[in-house]
């Protein structure tokens, strides 16, 4: 009848379409029927999770990447810009035309503006009607806050005004938008005033939100007549367009850039904010990445649960004679619906997640956001799938191997060890996973190293728990402890791998909570309640005393005055230093950013008006001084402009000694260097440094190095000399203070009394700078509680896989007429202990964690967290316990007859 | 009329060792396990055996050899005539899935299935294009036969274990085996369930004319097969002339044996059985 190349034959012929369906058809059945019964709930969950906060986090992250590129290219109205002293050569315009790049051109030059009697000065900024290329421009017609958005610049013969010119004028509100406008004189032109400027993309922090100032346009400029020779001028040529166009364009350019030209793209423009939203957007990314990995363990501890409790359906179905192929077809194919499915629900998920988060933050994104891209799409079904294939293959491999004998030997297949390559397979699909979510080798590398050293801790925690178990075992007496601490020796990889999955939960959620913590805590310290929102600066001599007392009378608070002095470093220990060129075209006062914070650093001077978009970076006089010693030139290189100097012997509040002594009586001519300029200069303690200031040349010692906080708002210095050096300069000071909005017009009488004041308002920019760091704090909040419900799941699935050993231990407690409560006990116990010790060792890999990601990611200075190692072991406990014991509650409602009976 | 018969299932100095990898000071001798020792057994085609012994005797060991689960360390099994000792598990997997039927004291229905879907099961898995077809259709008759027509879309825990006992019998009879193992099928029950469900597989069997090899320590179930054989000690004692029948003509063949009540089967097995205890 049959021989057994007969039966070869016939186990190929089964692989007939007709069977394969009626194999799918099994596999959909199990899948329906366990989807109904719950079973697949905690590896659906799992997936759905991963694909759900991987969709919400990738779009979100997009989004606010988009938001801060979009803020950032906001920042200079362009993408890229050509600053010039001089006029720019056409042939620049023209080539970017060529190129396909949309172009504007800005002239910046003050003048007295006139309207009637009433006259004022005024900083012009005369555009083209393509302005602004980036960013909004907000223009209103009447005073109250109605504000129309305006894409394009004024028309020819108007111009639109500030808030404060405007009142100095005293022009009508109510013509603004009338057939017969009020006009006012700029040079030899009359323009038609048609707007107020509410905001503008380009106003270096909104620090002249208030100032006195006039957009005109660019066609108009000639007719006034203003521009003479000698005239100080300052000339912008915008660009915008696609990325590959602009390099090559810059390309282009570069080489014909003349020493007192300078192109720039929207990454020198770094502030506060979008400083605190990359930190926000790499804290999004890890802990997306943390949750990815909460919700691979979650995948990969369901799908050892699932394939446990599939152990007896496997067997059955080899007993009926399921071929190898039967099997994998039947069950690879219900893994796939189920992944399926869950990842369509994980989509959903995440969209509408990504849409609450997008609407939270909506005030500080793009209005036109562009719809969540194919990416973010892509990423999570990816994750999704790769999560439910990758990770359940050891637990799958574990079931295809499951003996069919299983039906006559119960437990056999029970223990298989997971094989080697499974584990390397799982390993390299967790470092793909994070390098191409992250596409971070630090951060790959990081979280890495932290799962190694909690891996490695782990093990050698579990080996010594079951030392001292054997150890204790065969010397204690007591027949329960003995069985107890038998069991737990048997339990032992059981229960390190719980151990695992409890430990990796509790740490994620401890870095993020730190992490969440100190940047929150951070950006609130950046800018506390009552931080000065305006800045007083060129208060003479003669006035300081008077507008003291008016300040008094009006109760405000002001910071110390600080006196300025513009003066140049010379040498240092008698090495004269080279000086920039540019330095003698370019002498404009400069706002500028901190390093990356947004600090003023106050090295502001209100002789021109041309200030206006000269905010030159520390960054910058570095590549100046850069481009200096590349040219080949020796020695040390100067700082590359004049600096603001002041002198005071009161320590500035902000400001935090590092080295020396803060002007220690006896000395003369003493200085105080900022850190960052001491280590550009290599400026130590003791040095002596040369000063030009006006004509006369001096020399002061080093006898402090500061640290200063740029963000704090206040007037900050590089150098601080002592009284006796520059008291007999004539100097103007600055200060800065807080008033609250309501009090605001007693600002505009206050320049009225003292009209060479300068008040610089930057209340808009704190505004802005708070409500993103709110923004954004809460929506990592929101992503540290995505990351709390992916722990819990992982806790829930490594409870759950250890149901099924507990139900049978419940029967047994339960049929020896155990109480309820004692079994309770019991469990709540174990809980306990365990969650305490993977909390403890949670606390420990988190610390190492903190430590490596705030140094090495987040540029934040690394503290112990010895709140951690309380707040680990207890959490973990509370945590752990009450998971487990609730899910574990149903057993004790059950009595023995049906536990024996789900056992069966 | 045993000549008549072609062998169902010939087993051949069959020898069953385990290693125990767990006891690390004993000598290498002592590291194995002999469960089975050097088993002879010929079943004929329609033939119904019992397999008795007491707990620990091999039993299910035998069961999982006969029936292809598992292979012997030494010695040949036959499967009519296929030479199932040197099939690799996919081959012996065909066999089953197209000959062979199974039974188990744990009723063993796959609990995420209907009662329905439980029995179409084999018929699905078959490679004959018509069984497959029909299966849910046959599974109904099947279910029918067995009385729980009622019962169709139930899932196993909740049926009661007599009912989840007939929903494994109408399942090992869907694909028409020509061998049927039972693996205690009553032990897990009460009395008048066991008794049910004992008087449904030899009816079944009889209607089928299936060769069934049923493992019991139940004397008297044993009794209903029509020849018993007794495991102890990993040793089959073997009176393969003495049959259960009484209507079986030869069943007198060996007069001196079965008159000693010292030597008859049923003692040795009630000994076994109660030394084992």
């Amino acid at each position: 009848m049959h021989s057994n190349s007969q039966l070869a034959s016939q186990i190929s012929a089964t692989k007939s379409s007709g069977a394969f369906i009626t194999w799918l058809k099994i596999a959909w059945r199990l899948f329906v029927r366990e989807l109904g019964r719950g079973e697949l709930t905690i590896i659906a969950l799992s997936i759905i999770l991963a694909v759900s906060s991987v969709m919400a986090l990738s779009s979100v992250t997009d989004r606010v990447e988009q938001g801060i590129m979009s803020k950032s290219a906001a920042f200079i109205a362009a993408d890229r810009d050509l600053q010039s002293s001089h006029p720019i050569d056409n042939i620049v315009i023209e080539k970017a035309n060529d190129l396909g790049l949309n172009t504007d051109k800005h002239i910046y030059f003050s003048s007295m503006a006139f309207a009637g009697d009433e006259m004022n000065i005024a900083t012009v900024k005369a555009v083209t009607q393509s302005y602004p290329l980036r960013g909004e421009l907000l223009i209103s017609q009447d005073l109250v806050v109605n504000k129309i958005v305006k894409k394009s610049g004024p028309k020819q013969g108007e111009a639109w005004l500030s808030k404060r010119l405007f009142y100095a004028l005293s022009l009508d509100g109510s013509l603004l938008a009338s057939d017969t406008p009020q006009t006012i004189e700029v040079g030899e032109l009359a323009l038609n005033v048609t707007g107020i400027i509410e905001s503008e993309p380009d106003a270096p922090f909104q620090v002249f939100d208030s100032g006195t100032r006039v957009i005109m346009n660019i066609e108009d400029v000639p007719a006034t007549n203003v521009i003479q020779p000698g005239s100080r001028i300052f000339y912008r040529n915008l660009f915008a367009g696609e990325t590959d166009i602009l390099d090559e364009f810059v390309q282009w350019l570069e080489p014909q850039l003349k020493p007192n030209q300078r192109i720039r793209d929207v990454k020198d423009g770094e502030t506060a904010m979008s400083n605190a939203l990359t930190r926000a957007e790499s804290f999004l990314m890890l802990a997306g990445v943390l949750g990815l990995l909460l919700a691979a363990t979650a995948v990969a501890v369901a799908t050892r649960l699932y394939s446990q409790r599939h152990f007896d359906s496997i067997a059955i179905f080899k007993t009926l004679g399921a071929s190898i192929q039967q099997v994998r077809v039947v069950y690879l194919f219900q893994l796939i619906l189920i992944t399926i499915f869950s990842v369509l629900v994980g989509i959903i998920i995440g969209t509408l997640i990504q849409g609450i988060a997008v609407e939270a933050m909506a005030g500080q994104l793009p209005k036109d956001l562009p719809p969540v891209g194919f990416k973010p799409l892509l990423i999570a079904i990816a994750t999704g799938m790769v999560c439910a294939l990758m990770f359940s293959i050891p637990s799958l491999l574990k079931l295809f191997s499951v003996p069919p004998l299983r039906v006559l030997r119960r437990n056999l297949g029970d223990n298989f060890a997971t094989s080697i390559m499974a584990k390397i397979i799982m390993a390299f699909t967790t470092i793909l996973l994070v390098l191409l979510y992250s596409q971070n080798l630090k951060l790959t590398g990081i979280v890495m190293g932290a799962g190694a050293v909690l891996v490695v801790v782990i093990l050698v925690v579990s080996n010594i728990m079951i030392r001292l178990s054997r150890k204790v075992g065969s010397s204690v007496g007591g027949s329960a402890i003995k069985i107890a601490l038998a069991s737990l020796k048997r339990r032992a990889s059981e229960n390190t791998s719980q151990l695992i999955g409890f430990t990796l939960a509790i740490m994620l959620i401890l870095i993020l909570y730190s992490l969440e913590n100190s940047i929150i805590k951070e950006w609130q310290q950046q800018l506390p309640e009552g931080t000065p929102n305006h800045f007083v600066i060129n208060i003479a001599q003669h006035e300081l005393e008077d507008v003291k007392q008016k300040f008094d009378q009006q109760e405000i608070v002001l910071e110390q005055f600080y006196p300025i002095i513009r003066g140049r470093l010379t040498t240092i220990n008698d090495e004269v230093l080279l000086q920039n060129k540019r330095d003698k075209d370019s002498s404009g006062a400069k706002l500028t950013s901190g390093e990356n914070e947004a600090g003023l650093k106050q090295e502001t001077e209100q002789k021109t008006g041309e200030i206006e978009n000269a905010q030159q970076t520390e960054s910058e006089s570095e590549q100046d001084a850069e481009q200096q010693s590349d040219e080949g030139s020796e020695g040390r290189r100067g700082i590359g402009r004049e600096l603001n100097l002041t002198f005071t012997e009161l320590f500035p509040e902000n400001n935090t000694l590092l080295e020396g002594e803060w002007m220690p009586a006896g000395q003369l001519n003493q200085v105080s260097v900022e850190k960052g300029v001491a280590e550009r200069m290599d400026i130590k303690l003791g040095d002596k440094l040369g000063f030009l200031i006006g004509a006369r040349e001096l020399e002061v010692n080093v006898t402090s190095i500061r640290d200063v906080n740029w963000n704090s708002f206040q007037p900050n210095f590089f150098m601080i000399f002592s009284n006796d050096v520059v008291a007999d300069f004539p100097a103007t000071y600055i200060t800065s203070f807080y008033i609250p909005k309501e009090d605001k017009l007693w600002v505009n009488q206050l320049v009225k009394q003292f009209p060479t004041l300068s008040i610089i308002d930057v209340e808009a920019m704190i505004k802005e700078i708070q409500a993103v760091i709110e923004q954004v704090s809460v929506s990592i909040s929101f992503v540290l509680l995505v990351v709390v419900l992916a722990a819990t799941l992982v806790l829930l699935a490594q409870v759950q896989s250890s149901l099924d050993e507990r139900r049978k231990e419940t029967v047994i407690y339960r049929t020896l007429g155990a109480k309820g409560s004692m079994i309770q006990n019991a469990i709540t116990f174990e809980f306990l202990s365990l969650g305490a010790i993977a909390g403890l060792i949670a606390a420990l890999v988190a610390e190492v964690s903190l430590y490596l990601l705030q140094s090495q990611m987040f540029n934040m200075d690394w503290v112990p967290h010895p709140e951690l190692w309380l707040i680990g072991p207890v959490s973990g406990a509370v945590f752990v316990a009450l998971v487990g014991t609730i899910s574990t509650r149903s057993l004790l409602k059950m009595t023995p007859n049906e536990l024996i009976r789900q056992l069966s | 009329m045993n000549q008549s018969r072609i062998s169902a299932l010939v087993a051949i100095n069959v020898s069953k060792q385990v290693s125990l990898p767990s006891a690390p000071s004993a000598s290498s001798d002592e590291k194995s396990l002999h469960i089975l020792n050097d088993i002879q057994l010929t079943i004929q085609d329609g033939e119904s055996i019992a397999i008795v012994g007491a707990s620990g005797s091999g039993k299910s060991t035998l069961l999982g050899i006969l029936a292809g689960l598992d292979l012997p360390t030494t010695g040949e099994v036959h499967f009519y005539d296929k030479a199932i000792h040197t099939l690799n598990e996919e081959q012996r997997a065909q066999i089953r899935r197209t000959e062979v039927g199974f039974i188990f004291q744990q009723f063993l229905l796959v609990p995420s299935l209907t009662a329905l879907e439980n029995v179409m099961l084999p018929a699905e898995l078959s490679d004959n294009a018509e069984l497959r077809n029909n299966a849910k259709q046959k599974a109904q008759e099947w279910l029918d036969k067995v009385g729980l027509s009622h019962r169709l879309e139930h899932f196993p825990n909740q049926l009661s274990g007599g009912e989840q006992q007939r929903v494994a019998i109408a399942r090992a009879f869907i694909t028409s085996p020509k061998l049927l193992f039972a693996d205690e099928p009553s032990a897990n029950l009460d009395t008048e369930n066991g008794k049910l469900v004992e008087d449904l597989l030899f009816e079944l069997n009889q209607k089928e004319n299936t060769t069934l090899v049923l493992v019991t320590h139940d004397l008297e179930l044993a009794k209903r097969c029509e020849r018993t054989v007794l495991l102890t000690n990993g040793q089959l004692v073997e009176k393969p002339i003495v049959t259960n029948d009484p209507k079986d003509p030869e069943n007198t063949d060996e007069p001196n044996k079965s008159k000693n009540p010292e030597g008859s089967l049923d003692a040795q097995v009630a000994e076994a059985i109660t030394n084992a205890f």
